[in-house]
């Protein structure tokens, strides 16, 4: 990077796409072009329209367009303290499926609602499986 | 963190979009520097104080530190 005074660029570099957003893509797309193959209309439209609609504010978010706020909203951070604000954020959000997870467990658990237990009892391993793996990466990284 | 950021830009007269675009930083995040609302990394710290061709540690101050002077 230039950083002598009389260097200022006008137009910001693209970004490349963020993880998150190239798996979350991913996802929809598949999704939607699965439910559409086996005949899911409605939910086929949906998930493709979905992906479209995030591909174009990805597409806004690389070029640095935009808020902050919307950066961080489109997971595609610009400069090192958003990428701390999107990290805290997603640290809320992990809180938040943790608690709210083991919640509705105990509830069906306390209820004798059969069925339903499954799911969620392996929602909740695999996201207490994640947050250790996430623990002890974050912990060697530093 | 106070900071000498904001002085230093004005004095220049460069735009809070111009000195990010040349740090490669957002605007906002020049606005959050300048505000003591964001401590940067020490790379970008170093990278601020080249750019104005000082050091960080005249750049960046503690609160304490300001009040000493004072």
């Amino acid at each position: 990077m230039n950083t002598t005074p009389g260097h200022l660029t006008s137009t910001a570099p693209r970004r490349r796409i963020s993880t998150f957003n190239l798996l979350y893509l991913t996802v929809l797309t598949v999704g939607g072009l699965w439910c559409l193959v086996v005949g899911v209309w409605t939910m086929g439209v949906v998930l493709v329209g979905m992906a479209v609609v995030l591909g174009i504010v990805i597409g806004r978010s690389r070029r640095g367009a935009g808020t902050d706020t919307g950066r961080v909203d489109a997971v595609q951070p610009y400069d090192e303290r958003e990428r701390a604000a999107s990290t805290w954020a997603f640290a809320v959000v992990g809180q938040a499926a943790l608690i709210g997870l083991t919640a509705v467990f105990v509830g069906l658990v306390a209820t004798d609602t059969g069925p339903g237990l499954l799911p969620v009892a392996l929602g909740l391993v695999a996201l207490a499986v994640v947050w250790g793996v996430a623990n002890r990466v974050a912990v060697r990284r530093s | 963190m106070d900071n000498e950021i904001r002085r230093l830009r004005t004095e220049r007269g460069l735009s809070q979009a111009a000195l990010g675009d040349a740090l490669g930083v957002s605007r906002q995040t020049v606005n959050s520097l300048e505000g003591g609302r964001y401590d940067p990394s020490l790379p970008l710290a170093i990278t601020l104080a080249r750019y104005f061709g000082t050091t960080v540690e005249e750049l960046f101050h503690l609160p304490d530190d300001a009040r000493s002077r004072g």
